[in-house]
């Protein structure tokens, strides 16, 4: 009999799995697909580098840096984001036929995604000084920023799926907000560069804070501010919360609606 | 252990049929100033209180015509769909069979699927990894197990996932009308393999609208028809005899 209570068990295994699937249908498993996922940040890199610092030459010594790791963290975002409006629905051949925990689907996507992306950023952390970044102790503050921002994310990333339950065109929906939410985020302009008037209603954005916070750590080279801090944390726990909350009350229903 | 597998206790399962459905927010919002576009919706019940009682070593029939709420049964007993009324609870590992080779992904090899069907289905890797020599011998795929599943035929892959799923060794087998895949000799394997799981123990239920079907293989059966209970019982104690021979 103890061999079912290992079956009930078994979700790590399938977790392991489809993580397995994911890497390897991305790039057929070859350790040199590794490398493809190399090439996006190294072409961002150049591209930013040769047009604002010899086409536009931007004065400002901090805008490449700061336009860089904004860009990197947008990046995942959205590619975390997009995906999750689908990664249910698009698997209702299985959901439809087995049961199995259905945030592994999520989870799974997840940690895919970041794992290709945490290849990338450590090639933009490596160009850093050309970029006239800062390579500094403040970086031990980026675990735990990036951590906070993953909560956020997941937590997002749940809602939206939840969501794409209820209706299912979140994924169109999607694409244009995503258009007008990153000119709303400080990653092409700075912060204090928005009129006094208006800046309240910036830090509203969610993903603000942990841009700024990595903008922090990496352009200026500064262990991020308490009033940076506070809101990270506070997101953080509201979105993950919320998000596992919306989620857990909607996935039931799911094989219904699918 | 309690001797119980599965209780279930008045299960009623309502769906709702939409006309003009707001599945997405655009038609809901349309909707909001156009009164053609109005959603409608009508229910009905899929299931209406179905009650049964499986113990340990018992098998079970659902029999009835297309649309009888067999299949939804079945889904909710696998725990994909919950009952809209009533209670089921299970009691012992279950292999859903609702499908064969769920999860299979065509680029993959056949071995690697395994793994992924197997964990699906509720398997450990290091359960299939030990049951692995057996789950490819009885598939009779041989040296194709480490080709991709898109070049397989469709009784190579049937045969594949009829082979992981009596390897999980469950407590309960969810069949839905497959209980045999591909020629007549590899059928026979099958129905001779099913018959073995049932002599050590394992339960099916079996969704079926072949009574003969049933009778060979369950002591327990329900009739279905329009989500209604038509009748329910145990078939004469001669189909025990014919289920053991």
């Amino acid at each position: 009999m103890q061999s079912k209570v290992v079956n009930r068990r078994a979700y790590g295994d399938l977790f392991k799995n489809l993580l397995w699937k994911e890497n390897k249908l991305r790039y057929m498993g070859s350790w040199l697909g590794y490398l493809w996922s190399l090439l996006p940040p190294i072409a961002l890199v150049i591209s930013f580098y040769f047009v604002f610092k010899y086409i536009l030459r931007v004065q400002d010594p901090t805008f490449l840096p700061h336009l860089v790791i904004g860009t990197i963290h947008w990046t995942l975002f959205v590619q975390i984001i997009s995906q999750s409006a689908e990664v249910l629905t698009g698997n209702a051949g299985l959901i439809q036929k087995v049961y199995f925990p259905r945030i592994l689907l999520n989870l799974a996507m997840i940690v895919t995604n970041l794992r290709f992306w945490l290849i990338g950023f450590a090639v933009v952390v490596i160009f850093l000084p050309l970029l006239n970044g800062q390579i500094s102790t403040a970086m031990i503050a980026y675990p735990a920023i990036f951590i906070l921002f993953m909560m956020m994310l997941t937590g997002f990333s749940l809602f939206i799926s939840a969501l794409n339950i209820v209706f299912k065109d979140i994924k169109y929906l999607l694409e244009v907000i995503f258009q007008l939410w990153f000119w709303m985020t400080p990653i092409v302009y700075k912060v204090e560069q928005v009129p006094q008037e208006y800046r309240s209603f910036f830090m509203l954005n969610p993903v603000t804070p942990y841009i700024i916070a990595a903008q922090d750590i990496f352009v200026k080279g500064q262990f991020p501010s308490i009033s940076i801090w506070i809101p990270c944390i506070a997101i953080a726990v509201i979105f993950l919360l919320g998000g596992w909350y919306f989620y857990q009350k909607q996935v039931p229903h799911l094989v219904d609606r699918l | 252990m309690s001797d119980i597998l599965v209780e279930a206790k008045k299960v009623s399962k309502e769906y709702w049929l939409y006309f003009n459905p707001n599945y997405s927010l655009k038609q809901r919002v349309i909707s909001m100033f156009n009164r053609d576009m109005k959603q409608r919706r009508e229910s009905f019940w899929a299931l209406r209180d179905v009650s049964f009682t499986l113990k340990r070593g018992e098998s079970i029939a659902l029999i009835g015509h297309n649309g009888s709420g067999k299949t939804t049964l079945m889904q909710i007993l696998a725990g994909i769909m919950l009952p809209t009324r009533g209670r089921v609870v299970t009691n012992g590992s279950i292999a859903p069979l609702i499908a064969l080779g769920v999860g299979f992904n065509m680029e993959l090899t056949g071995r690697e699927n395994i793994f992924l069907n197997a964990s699906l289905l509720g398997n450990t890797n290091q359960q299939t990894e030990r049951d692995m020599a057996e789950i490819i011998a009885f598939s009779e795929l041989g040296e194709f197990i480490d080709v991709a599943v898109k070049n397989y035929s469709s009784g190579m892959l049937m045969r594949l996932g009829f082979s992981v799923a009596i390897h999980t060794d469950p407590d309960i087998l969810l069949a839905d009308e497959i209980l045999a895949v591909g020629d007549p000799d590899f059928q026979q394997k099958c129905l001779g393999r099913v018959r073995e799981m049932q002599a050590n123990g394992m339960s099916i239920v079996l969704v079926t609208h072949s009574e003969d079907q049933a009778r060979q293989f369950c002591q327990q059966y329900i009739k279905l028809d329009h989500g209604q209970v038509v009748d329910q019982g145990y078939f004469e104690p001669v189909s025990s005899t014919v289920a053991a021979s």
